[in-house]
């Protein structure tokens, strides 16, 4: 058995790291994240341990996947193991980092603006991420809305986009590349690659910065891309549905969503094809752009 | 002008309706959060932890469970705010009260006022 290796990661605000034996693992995960590893562990790092191990009575090879000391999946396959262990650092970090109100959502930054799309699994987040970097917006996550409880800023947190099987030729559509030829199976959303952000184009990640919209996506297929506004109250409400820590933020996370939103327009987003999609997002913050100036 | 339907939007539900008289007000309890959005209101009940949604009517009589306004009193000035008939408003009054009641949002209290005349 190979010696343990540790890997450490800073990925915008969150700090991670890769122990295992497992040399094709660490291969693979260095692949996804070599733009933001470090030479040594980082301020309350988030650390991932994967190590074979045999139970039961065929003694067939799990995979232990523990973070933080902790253990949180035992997949089967190989192939499972990258997806799990970016679940487990998921799963970790609304414990560890309680300063930032956590909305599942994906974020973007645009001029200095930041856009959230909150959703559930299956809503369209990574896909329309996809499309706005291809179009010039900057990446902040695909599956966290970091805000800093205090001062309201989103943060990046730069993972590379997970893009599920059916959207692969959609991605590849927009002329992006998934990184190397592996797909990794992740439970029932099934197999899936990843999209390095900065395989795009060298500033792909965006800077922290304050909320300026928030869509929510709903994804149907063949529709008319249409954005329907929705008033900031119904907004906050349906984000505090989405929120990770609403009650294990430092501050209130309620208080947090009712400032933050104050500041934001808010819409509900029917999308469909990828590029009809992308133009009516581009052209809604753009307007905004526009009264922004003509107000100042 | 804002429709009555969807009045509160909510997490959970819990308890039993309870009614009010007419000439009685009612209490929203201290100890609830409230964050104004615009016309609405988001809404934090620290004792079961429920967030609820008021929309522009619903946060109209919320800012009016105050102990000194009767549900009457409630329905004219949303029948002049929105523009609806007095019975009409009075029956709104009547049933985002019971809402707020199911929620456990207002006092216990009960203030009863005697009517006079």
């Amino acid at each position: 058995m190979a010696r343990d290796r540790t890997q450490h990661f800073k990925i915008g605000v969150v700090s991670t790291g890769l122990e295992t034996p497992l040399r094709g693992l660490s291969r693979r995960y260095r692949a996804l994240y070599a733009d933001f590893e470090q030479p040594g562990p980082g301020d309350r790092e988030i650390l991932v341990r994967v190590a074979p191990s045999r139970t039961g009575l065929f003694k067939r090879t799990r995979y232990e996947v523990s973070v933080n000391g902790r253990v949180r999946f035992e997949p089967c396959y190989r192939d499972e193991i990258v997806p799990y262990v970016e679940w487990a650092i998921n799963w970790e970090v609304p414990r560890v980092m309680p300063e930032y109100l956590q909305l599942h959502a994906s974020s973007m930054e645009v001029d200095g603006v930041g856009v959230i799309f909150p959703g559930y699994s299956g809503a369209g987040k990574s896909t329309l991420t996809a499309g706005l970097l291809a179009s010039g917006w900057r990446y902040l996550c695909d599956e966290f809305a970091l805000i800093h409880a205090d001062t309201l800023v989103l943060h990046p947190y730069p993972r590379a986009i997970c893009v599920k099987k059916p959207s692969h030729s959609v991605v590849e559509s927009l002329g992006l590349k998934l990184c190397g030829s592996k797909r990794y199976l992740k439970g029932g959303k099934g197999f899936v690659g990843f999209l390095r952000p900065t395989d795009v184009r060298a500033n792909a990640i965006g800077r922290s910065c304050p909320i300026g919209h928030v869509i929510f996506p709903s994804y149907v297929a063949g529709a008319t891309p249409e954005l329907i506004p929705v008033s900031r109250g119904e907004a906050a409400f349906s984000l505090h549905k989405v929120c990770f820590n609403l009650m294990n933020c430092d501050r209130l996370g309620v208080d947090v969503l009712a400032a933050m939103i104050r500041g934001a327009t808010c819409y509900r987003l029917i999308s469909g094809e990828i590029g009809a999609t992308c133009r009516v997002v581009r052209e809604l913050v753009a307007q905004g752009r526009q009264r922004q100036a003509r107000c100042a | 002008m804002m429709p009555f339907e969807n009045g509160l939007q909510m997490a959970t539900m819990r308890g039993a309706p309870e009614r009010v008289a007419s000439e009685s007000s009612v209490r929203r309890r201290a100890d609830v959060r409230v964050h104004r959005l615009d016309d609405e209101g988001l809404v934090y009940d620290p004792r079961s932890s429920d967030t609820h949604h008021l929309n522009a009517t619903a946060m109209f009589i919320w800012s009016r469970c105050d102990g000194l306004h009767t549900c009457h009193a409630m329905a004219d000035a949303l029948a002049g705010q929105f523009d609806v008939s007095e019975r009409a408003a009075f029956e709104h009054v009547d049933r985002t009260i019971e809402e707020f009641h199911k929620r456990r949002l207002l006092s216990e209290d009960v203030v009863t006022t005697e009517a006079t005349g």
